[in-house]
């Protein structure tokens, strides 16, 4: 069975200016034991469809429609008690980006991963902790008895993962939602934290949902990515399929802004202009895309199917008989 | 070291070293315990030429920032001194310290916290158009407007305040501000960092032609390698204080010989594919830079080290002809 | 002006605004307003009740209260602008220097504010009364002395927290000199909060103000201030209400449109 089936999500915020849209109308979908990703830059609505799964909006957001099937269940019509005791912590994880202030200054780490499993699974503390001192060590967190006792503000900022990593897996959930979590990281301990996060993955079998606005790192750990840019999907498909052959506009002008990829020196064709305004029909990517026209306004772009596990958005793409071409 | 005769770079560090003392308790004072420091920047010495974009990458707590702000005298020193453009910047007096600030400017990471929150854009840059009297009075709301369309900006951001600005504008007016007062050295601390990576990119073309177009001198730091590698015309690799490795950004990739330098590199997928170099997994957590590692400091996560490397420190010795890296097994 | 409609649409501030311009309004024109000399004593028309002739009745000694509700008026206005004018103005220089050059700065001034602070506030003016003399304009300069040490304490909190920023460091890096950092850098963000509590410091002024007057310590008859009438119009109460409720109505409204504004300017800049 599908882990996560999310179909036609759509959420907003509401401020001073009015509605903003920050989701609209995604499908996306989880199975199980893969690992999927999302990558967009900032203001795509990437974390926003976080956030809604577990329906942990601020105060001024809202989903305006959608379904979010989780494990057959239908997750909104969840009041907020089934949320508490059933989903988050125990059924679904979440793992957030800022390892500082992720965890609470006041208490030790090894009583905040005790008290998350005393309460979801009853456990006693002296199970509990043996448990967690366990979990550390897979994490790779060295001498875990010690690091149990020392509060957030002793350890290092990977260190602090870790421990959210292994608080993430500790009532064996079935889906781990990571919202940028190696980001803040430096370049060589979020190595080092993305190999013991797959090996933990393929050993307890859990589903992932990876957010990250990072090519590499989604392309390292993901078996399926999405593609988001204002709020919509714009591509997706089998990760070496997207990165191998991208073909959204925007796709590959992400990819094409890398500077690995061009002379050192060289000015670096990259995507033209900031996400801002938004046409009120059609395309969302039109005002930057270079291969747009007056059509892509219209009001009827779908994801379009180009390959096996592969369809993007965007109606220059056209499919004759398994091969494709712009227009 | 080479012999670095002042004339010939636009900025030479000699010999520098920037410590802070760690906050004693009481009791410790009592004890009469011995002063703790945290050596940011460790006898280092680097030379950029004119024109050119010198390089430095590490990762966080290696002492890059801490090196860029004492390169622009923000910092006093611990040792060493710093010449740029043949002038020793720590003996300057008041005049010539005036003169100097206008040739030396820096753009900073953060671009939410980088502008004075409730000035406009354009007064920001008037205020220093004026202050250091770069254009005539009344030539300074045109000369503004002129730097705003240097750096991609519209006029009208002159009348807005920086919350109104999106990250990628407010590091453009970030360069405005720095090339207000007409430079010859920038330094660039972590300028794209906090920016989407098309963001990013159209910042760092924008900051390399200026630097053809105005002949500008970059120190730029970063602790993202493929950024680096692209903008910098040699490259410092730093660790905890030190320069592990200095060398030709050409010669980034096979032939960089420092084990910290080969692991940042296979460090992320793409730059790994890129430079087909030799996978290297780090073990361990970095040191704490108050009780440093004795002997060479990268020893406790390099995946070479050996005995001579936990006694001895390795000094930053010619691996090539402008290639010098700290490892013992270069020799 | 965008900025100010924007500005003024929290309700707090509108109320506040309105009603601290209406009793500001009131007391600059006292001398046109107010119907009567307040000084002017009528012994034949004592302790009359409200009427038309005298809507506020009139006191002991004859004066319209009115008039003398009005002129005290005036008196609030000065004692709020005076007294907390000057702490405003000294705690800000006071609290800029100490919290951006620290060190032995920081530690002198702090220490002459906790040494005033230990003190409690009400001792403290009174004793400085007792010394200099009563009258409105020891007081004053007592309020002044005993107020400025919490603008002091506010602005330097806000100066540490604020001097680290990258906007201060790209401002030295451009070459500014300390003291232009300081106020035209960092003066403008700070002094938001001492904005809002200067507001609120009028309303504890004026109260003040009023105790003092109310012991005879403050105000010395036959000024009008509001808390001297109180005192004057305390024993009358049972024959008499008129007296004293007018003047304490002014007080309350002063109060409530002081905090009113400062709790609207506290919601829109705060922190």
């Amino acid at each position: 069975m599908d882990v996560l089936v999310i179909k036609d999500l759509s959420t907003h915020f509401v401020e001073n200016k009015g509605k903003v849209v920050a989701v609209d109308n995604v499908d996306l979908m989880v199975k199980e034991t893969q690992t999927v990703g999302i990558v967009g830059e900032s203001g795509s609505g990437k974390s926003t469809v976080a956030n809604s799964i577990l329906g942990i909006l601020p105060e001024t957001g809202e989903i305006t429609s959608g379904m979010i099937r989780f494990k057959g269940e239908e997750l909104r019509g969840f009041s907020e008690r089934q949320m508490q005791q059933r989903i988050r912590g125990k059924q679904i994880s979440m793992i957030f980006q800022d390892p500082m202030v992720s965890l609470n200054p006041l208490f030790t780490v090894g009583t905040q991963i005790v008290d998350v499993m005393k309460l979801h699974q009853n456990l006693g503390v002296r199970k509990a902790k043996t448990k967690a001192i366990a979990l550390f060590k897979k994490v790779g967190i060295s001498d875990p008895d010690k690091r149990f006792y020392n509060y957030p503000h002793e350890l290092s900022g990977g260190m602090i993962q870790r421990v959210v990593i292994a608080m993430a897996m500790s009532c064996q959930p079935s889906l781990i939602i990571a919202d940028e979590p190696t980001t803040a990281l430096d370049v060589t301990i979020e190595n080092q934290i993305l190999n013991e996060f797959e090996k933990l993955v393929t050993e307890m079998r859990v589903s992932v949902l990876w957010i990250a606005h990072d090519l590499g790192v989604i392309r390292r750990i993901s078996d399926y990515v999405y593609v988001m840019y204002a709020g919509t999907i714009l591509e997706r498909g089998k990760v070496e399929a997207v990165f191998r052959n991208p073909l959204h506009p925007y796709t590959q002008g992400l990819l094409r802004s890398n500077p690995i990829y061009h002379e050192p020196k060289s000015q670096i064709p990259t995507i033209t202009g900031e996400l801002s305004k938004m046409p009120p029909h059609g395309c969302c990517f039109y005002p930057r895309c270079k291969i747009g026209d007056e059509k892509c306004l219209d009001n009827n772009i779908k994801l379009i199917k180009v390959e096996e596990d592969h369809c993007v958005c965007c109606r220059k793409i056209e499919v004759r008989e398994n091969c494709y071409e712009y227009e | 070291m080479r012999k670095a005769s002042n004339r010939e770079y636009a900025v030479a560090v000699r010999d520098l070293k920037k410590y802070y003392k760690l906050r004693t308790n009481f009791v410790d004072k009592i004890l009469i315990k011995e002063q703790k420091y945290i050596k940011a920047v460790d006898d280092i010495s680097l030379a950029i030429t004119e024109r050119k974009t010198f390089g430095l990458v590490g990762e966080s707590g290696c002492g890059k920032s801490t090196l860029g702000r004492c390169v622009l005298r923000l910092e006093p020193l611990t040792g060493g001194n710093i010449t740029i453009f043949e002038q020793n910047i720590y003996s300057l007096e008041e005049k010539e310290l005036r003169r100097f600030r206008k040739r030396v400017q820096m753009v900073f990471q953060n671009p939410y916290s980088t502008l004075p929150p409730h000035k406009t854009i354009g007064k920001m840059l008037k205020e220093v158009v004026d202050y250091h009297k770069v254009v005539k009075e009344k030539e300074a709301k045109d000369y503004c407007l002129l730097l705003l369309e240097q750096v991609g900006l519209d006029g009208r951001f002159s009348e807005s305040r920086p919350k109104a600005l999106s990250g990628g504008q407010r590091q453009r007016a970030a360069i405005a501000r720095a090339l207000s007062t007409e430079p010859r050295l920038i330094v660039l601390d972590e300028p794209v960092t906090a920016l989407d990576i098309s963001i990013q990119a159209q910042i760092l073309n924008l900051l390399m032609r200026l630097q053809e177009e105005k002949g500008l001198t970059y120190l730029f730091i970063a602790h993202d390698l493929s950024v680096i590698r692209h903008v910098s015309d040699i490259i410092g690799v730093m660790y905890l204080g030190k320069i592990v490795e200095l060398l030709p950004a050409k010669a980034l990739g096979k032939d960089s010989v420092h084990p910290y330098t080969k692991s940042l590199m296979s460090s992320s997928h793409m730059l790994g594919e890129l430079f087909k170099s030799e996978k290297i997994r780090l073990t361990g957590e970095v040191p704490s830079a108050i009780d440093p590692p004795v002997g060479c400091k990268f020893h406790t996560r390099c995946p070479y080290s050996f005995d001579r490397c936990k006694k001895e420190e390795p000094r930053l010795n010619p691996v090539e002809e402008g290639h010098f890296a700290s490892c013992f097994l270069c020799n | 002006m965008v900025k100010l409609r924007e500005f003024t649409r929290n309700p707090n501030i509108k109320i506040g605004l309105i009603m601290i311009g209406i009793l500001v309004l009131i007391g600059i024109s006292s001398p046109l307003i107010s119907p009567y000399d307040p000084f002017q004593q009528d012994l034949m028309e004592s302790l009359q009740p409200p009427s038309f002739k005298h809507p506020f009745g009139t006191d002991l000694y004859g004066r319209d209260v009115m008039s003398r509700v009005i002129w005290g008026a005036w008196i609030a206005i000065k004692i709020c602008v005076i007294g907390v004018g000057i702490a405003f103005i000294v705690g800000n220089l006071a609290g800029a220097f100490a919290g951006y050059y620290g060190g032995w700065t920081d530690t002198i001034i702090m220490r002459i504010v906790d040494s005033i602070l230990a003190f409690p506030f009400l001792v403290l003016v009174i004793a400085i009364m007792a010394i200099f003399g009563p009258g409105l304009r020891n007081l004053y300069f007592a309020i002044a002395v005993v107020s400025w040490c919490q603008f002091a304490r506010i602005v330097r909190s806000k100066y540490i927290s604020e001097k680290e920023a990258d906007y201060v460091m790209a401002a030295k890096a451009v070459g500014f000199p300390d003291k232009r950092i300081i106020f035209g850098h960092l003066l403008p963000n700070a002094i938001a909060p001492t904005v809002v509590y200067a507001s609120l410091d009028c309303a504890l002024v004026i109260l003040l103000a009023a105790s003092l007057s109310f012991i005879g310590v403050g105000a010395q008859p036959p000024v009008p201030e509001w808390g001297a009438q109180i005192a004057e119009g305390r024993q009358l109460f049972q024959v008499a209400w008129w007296v004293a409720t007018f003047p304490a109505l002014g007080i309350m409204y002063t109060v409530i449109g002081c905090s009113m504004l400062g709790d609207g300017l506290r919601d829109r800049l705060a922190g």
